[in-house]
C-alpha cells in the first residue's frame, strides 16, 4: 500500500483523537494558572488506549513498530490540536524507543513490559541543568555535568539536579545523564542511567510555569544520594553521549513535527478566517495581498514538513543521512512556525489580539521551540562544525 | 446459542464537512465532481458498525462488513477491519453512487447468499449523501425477513434479540426473531470506537473478499428515472436592521416586519 495513503489514514486517525479528546479540553486546561492543573491524565490514558505510548516499540513490547516518518505524522497532527499534548507523547515515544534500541535484553525485559502495561507510564530524559544547556548541544571543553555519579558498591550514587525537564514531574521512567568521569567534559565523561520515579534519593522539584506548551509539565529533578545499580546503566559507562547521539536525530525531527502542528493550526484558522471576514467589499482571501500571504505560509509549512520527512526517512535508512539533519529540521520548523503564526496573527487583525480567540494560545505555543530541543543558534553552530570538518 | 453472524452494511460518502466553496457538480455525469474531497464512512454506518461491535463484545458475534461501491473505495471497509470486524466483503460496481436503491438492495441480497448463514443485518438508517433510507427495507422485503428501524440498542438474551428503537415519538422495546434487518440511528452510546494503531496498520494488510456485480448474477439495472438536472442551490443573504428606540420598539417593529413577510 502506498506510503502516502498510510499517512493520510494516520492523519485522519489522529484527527479523530484530537476532535474527541484533545481539542475539547486544550484551551480550558491551558488557561489554568497552576501549571500542574494544565496537565491531563485523561488525555494520556485516552492516547494509551489507541496505542500512542508504544507507537515505536516492537510487537514484542506491545508496540506498532512505527517508522520515523509515520511517527512524525502522528506528532505533527497531535500538535495541530495542542503542542503540550504532542510533546508529552513525543518525549515518551522517543525515549522508550531509545531504551529498546540500546538496552540489553535483560534491561528491556525488566522495564518495557511494565512500561507497556501501565496506561500512565511516561518517559522523561534529564539532560538540561541550570549551568548546562547549549553546552551539550555544542560540547565545550571543561563543561561537565553538575549532576555527578560516584562509584559505590554495586552501582552509583547520584547527586545534583536537572531543570526544564519535559514530563519531569509526570514520568514513571527516566533516562538521566550524569558525570561519571572527572576532568572530562560532558561529551566524554558522562553516563546514561535508567531511573524510576519514587527511587530513594530522587525527587521532583518545581514545576515550571511556562509561557506556552502548558499541557506538558516541565519540572526540576533532584538527586540526593540516589543509588542506581550497575544493571541500570544504559549503554557503557562514560559513553552516555553515544546514547544521546541515538536520541538526537529523531528528537530533532520530531520536535520540528510538534511545532509544525501549531503552525498548521494557525494556517488552517487563517484560511477559514479570511474566507469569512469581509472587508473592502469582499472576503479577505480575495484580496491579492492576503492570498499571497496565505500562499507564503503554506509554502513555509510544506518546506518544513518535507525537511522533517526527509530526515526521518534517512533515519529509517531511506536516502542518505547527513549529520546536519540532527539540527536543521527543528530549526526550519520552529522558524517557519513563528513566521506563520505571527502572519496568522496579523491576518486576524484586532480579533486575533483578543484573548478569547485561539490566536493567543497559538502565539504562546509557537515561541516554545525557538529554544526547546536546542536553542536555534546553538543548533546552527553544531551544524557548522560538521560543515567545517 | 452459537455465535450469531452479523453483517453490517457500509457506504463511503463524500465528506459532508467538505467546505461548500469546494463542492462542484459534474454536469455531464450528474453527480458530485470527482476529486473535490475525500470519501469517508457514512455517519449512520458508523453507528451500525459500533452496534455490531457491541454484539461481538457481549454475544461473541462474528461480524462481516459488506459494501457495494466503486472498487477503489475501500476506506470504510479498512476502517471496519481496523476496529476488528472478522471479515470484509466488497461488491465492486462502477458508478454505484448513481444506482437506485432497488439495484443496490438486489446486489446486497445476492451477496448475502454467498456468505455463511447470516443471523442479522445492520444498516445505517439512511446514507449520509442522498438520505434515501430505502435499501434495508427493500432487502428485508426481498429476503422475507422482519425489519426494525431507528434502532438505538440491541442485545441477545439467550437466543432472543432484544431491540430498543424509536417509535411514535418515544422508544419501544421489541423482541426480534432471527434472521432480521435493523436500521441503526445515531446515539451517544453508538460513537464508533477508535482503532488501536496496531490494528489500524494491520487492517491495511488484511484481505478484503471481492465480488464483481456482474459475477453475482445481478447487474446494475437502469434506473427507473433519469436525472434531468442537478445543481447547488444559490444562496443569497440580506441583512436588514430593524429600527427602534430601545428593545421594546425594536421588538414591536420586528413583529410587524415578520407579519409583513408572512412569517408570523
Amino acid at each position: 500500500m502506498e506510503a502516502v495513503n498510510v499517512r493520510s489514514q494516520i492523519r485522519e486517525w489522529i484527527g479523530e483523537f484530537n476532535a474527541r479528546v484533545v481539542t475539547p479540553r486544550a484551551r480550558e486546561l491551558d488557561r489554568n494558572a497552576d501549571p500542574e492543573e494544565c496537565f491531563s491524565w485523561d488525555i494520556v490514558e485516552a492516547g494509551d488506549a489507541i496505542g500512542l505510548r508504544t507507537l515505536c516499540l516492537s510487537d514484542a513490547y506491545g508496540g506498532a513498530g512505527f517508522d520515523h516518518v509515520s511517527t512524525a505524522v502522528v506528532i505533527e497532527e497531535l500538535g495541530r490540536a495542542d503542542l503540550g499534548t504532542s510533546v508529552v507523547f513525543a518525549q515518551t515515544i522517543k525515549i522508550s524507543k531509545v531504551v529498546e534500541s540500546v538496552g540489553t535484553q535483560s534491561q528491556k525485559d525488566r522495564i518495557l513490559p511494565r512500561y507497556r502495561d501501565d496506561p500512565r507510564a511516561l518517559y522523561a530524559i534529564g539532560i538540561t541543568e541550570p549551568d548546562n544547556a547549549s553546552n551539550y548541544i555544542i560540547p565545550h571543553p571543561g563543561a561537565a555535568f553538575r549532576t555527578v555519579a560516584r562509584r559505590a558498591e554495586g552501582g552509583w550514587v547520584l547527586n545534583g539536579m536537572k531543570h526544564f525537564i519535559s514530563n519531569g514531574n509526570r514520568a514513571r521512567f527516566y533516562l538521566l545523564m550524569a558525570q561519571t568521569e572527572e576532568g572530562k567534559d560532558l561529551s566524554e565523561g558522562s553516563t546514561c542511567f535508567m531511573i524510576e520515579a519514587g527511587s530513594p534519593g530522587f525527587t521532583t522539584g518545581r514545576v515550571h510555569d511556562k509561557l506556552g506548551e502548558r499541557l506538558a509539565n516541565n519540572a526540576e529533578l533532584i538527586f540526593q544520594n540516589c543509588f542506581v545499580p550497575d544493571a541500570d546503566v544504559l549503554g557503557q559507562v562514560g559513553e552516555g553521549f553515544d546514547i544521546l547521539a541515538k536520541f538526537f536525530p529523531a528528537s530533532n525531527a520530531w520536535a520540528g513535527a510538534s511545532i509544525l502542528g501549531v503552525a498548521d493550526a494557525a494556517y488552517d484558522h487563517s484560511v477559514e478566517w479570511t474566507r469569512k471576514r469581509v472587508q473592502g467589499g469582499r472576503p479577505l482571501i480575495e484580496h491579492d495581498t492576503i492570498a499571497i500571504t496565505l500562499a507564503e505560509m503554506k509554502m513555509e509549512l510544506d518546506v518544513a514538513r518535507s525537511y522533517i520527512h526527509a530526515s526521518c526517512a534517512a533515519a529509517d535508512g531511506v536516502g542518505e543521512w547527513d549529520p546536519t539533519m540532527g539540527a536543521f529540521p527543528k530549526i526550519a520548523a520552529s522558524k517557519a512556525a513563528w513566521k506563520v503564526v505571527t502572519q496568522a496573527l496579523e491576518l486576524h487583525g484586532g480579533y486575533g489580539f483578543m484573548k478569547d480567540l485561539y490566536m493567543e494560545k497559538l502565539l504562546r505555543d509557537a515561541a516554545a521551540f525557538l529554544h526547546s530541543d536546542g536553542v536555534n543558534r546553538s543548533l546552527y553552530l553544531k551544524a557548522a562544525r560538521y560543515i567545517r570538518a | 446459542m452459537s455465535a450469531p453472524h452479523v453483517v453490517v452494511l457500509l457506504k463511503d460518502i463524500l465528506d459532508p464537512e467538505l467546505p461548500g466553496s469546494r463542492f462542484r457538480i459534474d454536469p455531464a455525469r450528474m453527480e458530485p465532481a470527482q476529486g473535490v474531497g475525500s470519501a469517508i464512512l457514512g455517519p449512520f454506518e458508523r453507528s451500525a458498525l459500533e452496534l455490531a461491535l457491541k454484539l461481538k463484545d457481549s454475544a461473541g458475534a462474528r461480524i462481516t462488513a459488506l459494501s457495494v461501491g466503486d472498487p477503489s473505495l475501500l476506506d470504510g471497509l479498512r476502517k471496519a477491519l481496523a476496529v476488528r470486524v472478522d471479515a470484509a466483503v466488497q461488491v465492486g460496481l462502477q458508478g454505484a453512487a448513481n444506482q437506485p436503491p432497488e439495484a443496490i438492495a438486489g446486489l446486497l441480497v445476492t451477496a448475502l447468499g454467498r456468505l455463511e448463514d447470516v443471523d442479522l443485518v445492520l444498516a445505517g438508517r439512511q446514507a449520509g449523501d442522498w438520505d434515501h433510507g430505502q435499501v434495508p427495507y427493500l432487502m428485508a422485503e426481498a429476503l422475507g425477513w422482519p425489519c426494525v428501524g431507528l434502532v438505538r440498542r440491541a442485545w441477545y438474551e439467550g437466543d432472543r434479540l432484544q431491540v430498543l428503537h424509536d417509535h411514535a415519538g418515544g422508544q419501544r422495546l421489541v423482541l426480534v426473531p432471527s434472521p432480521a434487518v435493523l436500521t441503526v440511528t445515531n446515539d451517544d452510546a453508538l460513537l464508533l470506537r477508535m482503532a488501536r494503531v496496531s490494528d489500524l496498520m494491520a487492517a491495511q494488510r488484511r484481505p478484503i473478499e471481492r465480488f464483481e456485480a456482474g459475477e453475482l448474477g445481478s447487474s446494475a439495472s437502469p434506473p427507473g428515472f433519469t436525472i434531468a438536472d442537478l445543481w447547488v442551490p444559490a444562496r443569497t443573504s440580506v441583512c436588514e436592521f430593524i429600527p427602534g428606540e430601545g428593545p421594546d420598539e425594536q421588538a414591536a417593529n420586528l413583529v410587524g416586519r415578520l407579519q409583513e413577510m408572512r412569517l408570523l
